[in-house]
């Protein structure tokens, strides 16, 4: 038998912990979504043991009969979602970008001081935050009464449920993913190259384009991946601010464990919700990494 | 926002947009652990029973209880069904008492023989599982009517009055809720709100379908919304009476004429419970119409203890919308289990909100 | 790259004028009032400690920082007006600034890129740019794959590459080892005669200045302290200041004793010196600085003269082909000397005569404070 060297045992010391507690409380439930997405629904919830594919034939097209219907109304409700999550990481990116190298230009105090601001939303319960917008948007909220006493509008806007409402939520919960990955990109890339691609010739929108863009695009791309992700599987602001008016991938996967008691078929959707970010987010990766190599 | 938070029957739907972060695999183990001797643990509703009522009970008996809370029924039972035990007493609607019992997760507790039991009025035995109340003690329940504000509009008496207000440009809500939903549309269809037949389902969901562009949101947190007039109208819980005695000149409640749906919650002991003795106890507590009196003042919902009835306040026990006559009372339909029938609904309410 | 004859003042700097505000909310003169002419193919070199405004003069030009009063012009027009990326002259960075996301031939041909040059063009350009630099086919290697050397190579081509009128470079070697150093100092002077193109050079390193420069300016809190050749520089500093900050010397303070025409003689308190300079009156006061190396050692036959300062040997450190001595003066003053190391061994506390050349000698009257004019 092979044996361990001092280092390699203290790794394996060191190693083993975090490898159990991830297996135990990530892969575990993983690994029983997957596999009850392939179990018959019990009538009052929960799993029969009894292999069953036909709850992902109802999503991607195949199905056995009466109860499971093929149906592509699941496939819009996804890339619906998907479209809410894009929108949501291109605002927060035009919003985060700009303001990062604001920030990132200031003295050292007020830098943490705004860092700090982003961030202190994340200690408040996101519920309680979204009642905050309610506040604010609903026909007699602060923002319609302070339109109305500045004369700028006649009658109250109908801000409150409606798509707007929803992509403003959303991008107020996702601003500190894309924020804090996109600032450290900024934070780190040297003024020098900036300078140097001006000295060159090169215009701001060229050194931009050629340098600026290039530089922080690992920080983009972390950030995107991190809004994306969470804001695929978000129902609560459109259920809260739009008014629970369109259904979202996160609304049908609760009502699938709620209402209507179909476990499987909620873990099917789930599976396929994950195998669509897997699928996005290492095309993505692919992708830059492709680019990053060919440079 | 304060509002929404203190107590009141429709309430414990609230919560339920966080009820997905705790359920399904991850979640099994009760949080209930260390049990002392004369202890009982409740499962129910988020604020749906008067604190006082449990201090009463401790100051007498000794018991300590422990309370936890779920915020739909749904959401209990998957947690029982994943394996948390330690609980004592659930408090379940009616229609899933009656899957509790085909799951035999209920404990006969032979109430029924209890002194006090002559006071519960027997229609309320509703479970077709207990109609006896061999199991389960009759909680309280309610109607789903609508909550208006009276300075938007100064009348309101039914569904269609309701659905007409938006072509008087005046807004309004519904629950975001399958079965409320879908049984609303049955029941001014002239249907039972428990239909599952393939026709009649079909209209209900061209009635939603035709309705949903009026309606300006579905929510569970309305309350706020018609109280500041942002909102005329909205389906609600007959809780919103707790409301409605705070600001009469704003708010008011109706059961529509076309009829209502109606909820009722039942006290049930699970088999699996620790302390079954002080769940029987409870039970029998709850049993004395002062008590029961107590519990329903707070949550201004409706009795189905006679005697306690007798001792409720005028403006409660008069009120028609809390404790309806019969004439009103043979309008309101109570939800019973679907079966496989469920899968029907599933995917009315799917295309429902898919619609844009 | 074709040589043009060259014009003499081809960058003109006129009143240049520029401060920044202090955290503690006071204002620091970056400069004071620079004036400054510079030919068209000289090699000129910004020398002084840091803070001197050496690197703020260089980044005015570049156009990254502006002026707040003055005038800058380039071969006959104002550099001011423009903005950095339309003036004719290129930036040599400290630590490089190479493009990290691009290869060797994309940060060389970057310049070429935006002005947007034809491709084949483009490529014909950089190899060429990086022959000149002495580092060709690395042009598909990343900055980070390359040595501290020949990343310095690499922002040299790719700040040749526009043919820029003038180049400016801020301490390029400071990062590079010391023999490296020496040799890219050689490489640096000439490519400069080879572009036939102004070179403004910014180092703190004197010795980098003396080896390179056609004219080296001494700045010293935002002001030029003396203008002039390495030589001037060295064997005339006009101030003590340039005195101490250039090579070793001996200072020593004095009053003149008589002058005449042909010398001078000062008294240094207790010891008295002979020097060549006919501008002095006697009873002045005046600083006096003689460089280390400037001194001999008398051979025990040799005659005495009077032009010797006798000083006691506290230490004597041998480096290499010279032996530095550490001696003391019979007033207690100290005095050091570089020696050839062809003598036998010298003995701590042996008294020396420090044998001297008057016209070795430079004196800097006191009552002038050498600056500006210039």
């Amino acid at each position: 038998m092979r044996s361990f060297n001092g280092q390699q045992k203290q790794l394996l010391v060191l190693l083993t912990p975090a490898t159990l507690f991830l297996s135990v409380f990530f892969l575990g439930p993983l690994l029983i979504m997957a596999v009850s997405s392939f179990l018959e629904p019990g009538l009052y919830g929960g799993v029969e043991w009894s292999f069953y594919p036909w709850s992902y034939g109802r999503v991607l097209g195949w199905a056995d009969g009466f109860y499971e219907e093929f149906d592509i109304v699941y496939l819009e409700i996804l890339l619906r979602s998907a479209g809410l999550a894009l929108a949501t990481v291109a605002v927060t990116l035009l919003l985060c970008y700009p303001v990062a190298f604001w920030i990132s230009r200031m003295p050292s105090r007020w830098k943490s001081f705004c860092i700090f601001m982003i961030a202190l939303p994340f200690f408040s319960s996101m519920i309680i935050r979204l009642y905050a917008w309610i506040l604010i948007l609903r026909d007699s909220g602060f923002a319609n009464q302070i339109l109305l006493s500045l004369g700028i509008i006649a009658e109250p806007l109908d801000l409150m449920y409606s798509g707007t409402a929803v992509i403003l939520g959303m991008v107020y919960i996702f601003v500190p993913f894309m924020f804090l990955p996109v600032y450290s990109s900024v934070e780190n890339l040297d003024p020098k190259l900036i300078k140097a691609s001006q000295d060159l010739g090169a215009t701001p929108f060229t050194t931009f384009r050629r340098v600026i863009f290039p530089m922080t695009l690992p920080g983009v791309i972390a950030g995107s991946i991190l809004v994306f992700i969470p804001a695929l599987g978000n129902f609560v602001v459109p259920s809260m601010l739009g008014g629970a008016k369109v259904v979202m991938i996160g609304n049908l996967v609760e009502q699938q464990f709620l209402a209507s008691r179909n476990w499987p078929f909620g873990a099917t959707l789930s599976m396929i919700m994950i195998l669509f970010m897997l699928l996005v987010v290492s095309f993505y990766l692919l992708k830059v990494m492709k680019k990053q190599h060919a440079a | 926002m304060k509002s929404v938070n203190t107590a009141a029957a429709g309430n414990r739907w609230i919560k339920k947009t966080l009820a997905l972060a705790c359920l399904g695999v991850t979640c099994a183990g009760a949080s209930v652990s260390a049990q002392a001797d004369e202890t009982l643990n409740l499962y129910n509703w988020g604020d749906y029973i008067n604190p006082e009522v449990l201090e009463r009970f401790t100051a007498e008996t000794g018991i300590e209880v422990n309370l936890d809370t779920y915020s739909s029924n749904e959401e209990m039972l998957a947690k029982l069904q994943v394996g948390a035990t330690g609980y004592d007493i659930v408090f379940p609607s009616v229609h899933m008492q009656d899957i509790m019992a085909q799951l035999g997760l209920l404990e006969k507790t032979g109430i029924n023989q209890s002194p006090g039991f002559e006071n519960i009025d027997t229609s309320h035995l509703l479970a077709e599982s207990d109609p006896e109340g061999e199991y389960c003690l009759p909680y309280g329940w309610g109607s789903v009517g609508i909550v208006y504000n009276k300075t938007l509009v100064p009348e309101l008496n039914s569904w269609k009055e309701f659905f007409a207000l938006p072509d008087q440009g005046k807004k309004i809500v519904m629950l975001d809720d399958m079965r409320e939903d879908i049984g609303l549309a049955l029941l001014l269809d002239g249907n039972s709100v428990n239909s599952v037949d393939p026709d009649e389902l079909k209209s209900a969901q061209q009635f939603l379908l035709d309705t949903k562009p009026k309606v300006s949101a579905f929510t569970y947190d309305s309350i706020p919304m018609v109280q500041s007039g942002d909102i005329a109208a909205a389906q609600w819980y007959v809780g919103a009476m707790i409301y409605v005695k705070e600001m009469p000149d704003t708010l008011a409640y109706v059961i529509p004429e076309e009829g209502a749906t109606m909820y009722q919650e039942n006290m049930c002991v699970l088999k699996t419970a620790p302390n079954k003795e002080n769940a029987k106890r409870f039970l029998e507590f709850f049993l004395q119409p002062e008590i029961s009196a107590l519990n329903t003042v707070q949550q201004t919902n409706g009795s189905m203890n006679k005697a306690a009835i007798e001792l409720l306040p005028d403006d409660i026990r008069n009120d028609e919308n809390i404790n309806p006559g019969e004439e009103t009372k043979e309008k309101l339909q109570i939800f019973r289990e679907l079966g496989t029938g469920t899968r029907l609904y599933d995917r009315v309410w799917t295309k429902f909100r898919t619609a844009s | 790259m074709a040589v043009s004859d060259p014009t003499p003042d081809f960058l003109k700097i006129k009143n240049a004028f520029r401060h920044f505000a202090t955290p503690e909310g006071g204002s620091v003169r970056a400069l004071d009032g620079i004036n400054l002419n510079v030919a068209s193919n000289e090699f000129i070199t910004l020398l002084g400690p840091s803070g001197c405004g050496k690197t703020t003069l260089l980044n005015i030009i570049a156009g990254f920082e502006r002026l707040d009063s003055g005038s800058i012009l380039l071969g006959g027009s104002s550099l001011l007006e423009l903005p950095a990326h339309q003036r004719p002259v290129n930036t040599v960075f400290q630590s490089y600034a190479l493009f990290p996301h691009l290869n060797i031939g994309d940060n060389v041909g970057y310049g070429l890129d935006v002005a947007g040059v034809a491709k084949k063009e483009r490529n014909r350009r950089v190899s060429e740019a990086l022959e000149m630099v002495g580092l060709s086919g690395v042009e598909k290697r990343r900055p980070s794959q390359l040595s501290g050397g020949q990343q310095q190579r690499v922002a040299l081509a790719r700040a040749i590459i526009n043919r820029p009128k003038m180049l400016l470079l801020d301490e390029p070697l400071s990062a590079l080892d010391r023999n490296l150093r020496s040799k890219m100092q050689i490489e640096l002077k000439n490519l400069q005669s080879e572009l036939g193109i102004c070179f403004l050079f910014v180092t703190h390193d004197q010795e980098e200045a003396l080896t390179m420069s056609d004219r080296i300016v001494v700045l010293n809190g935002g002001k030029i302290e003396q203008l002039g050749t390495p030589d001037e520089i060295y064997h005339r500093p006009a101030s003590r200041f340039v005195t101490e900050f250039i090579g070793e010397s001996n200072i020593f303070s004095g009053r003149v004793l008589e002058s005449t025409p042909e010398f001078s003689r000062v008294d240094l308190g207790g010891a008295e010196v002979i020097c060549n300079n006919p501008t002095l009156s006697a009873g002045e006061q005046v600083s006096l600085l003689i460089r280390p190396e400037h001194f001999h050692l008398k051979a025990a036959d040799e005659p005495s003269s009077s032009r010797g300062l006798t000083a006691v040997l506290e230490q004597s450190v041998f480096i290499g082909r010279d032996h530095q001595l550490h001696c003391r003066m019979g007033n207690g003053q100290e005095v050091s000397a570089l020696i050839r190391s062809s003598f036998k061994a010298l003995q701590a506390g042996q008294p020396l005569t420090l044998e001297y050349d008057p016209a070795a000698w430079h004196v800097i009257p006191e009552r002038e404070r050498v600056n500006e004019v210039i």
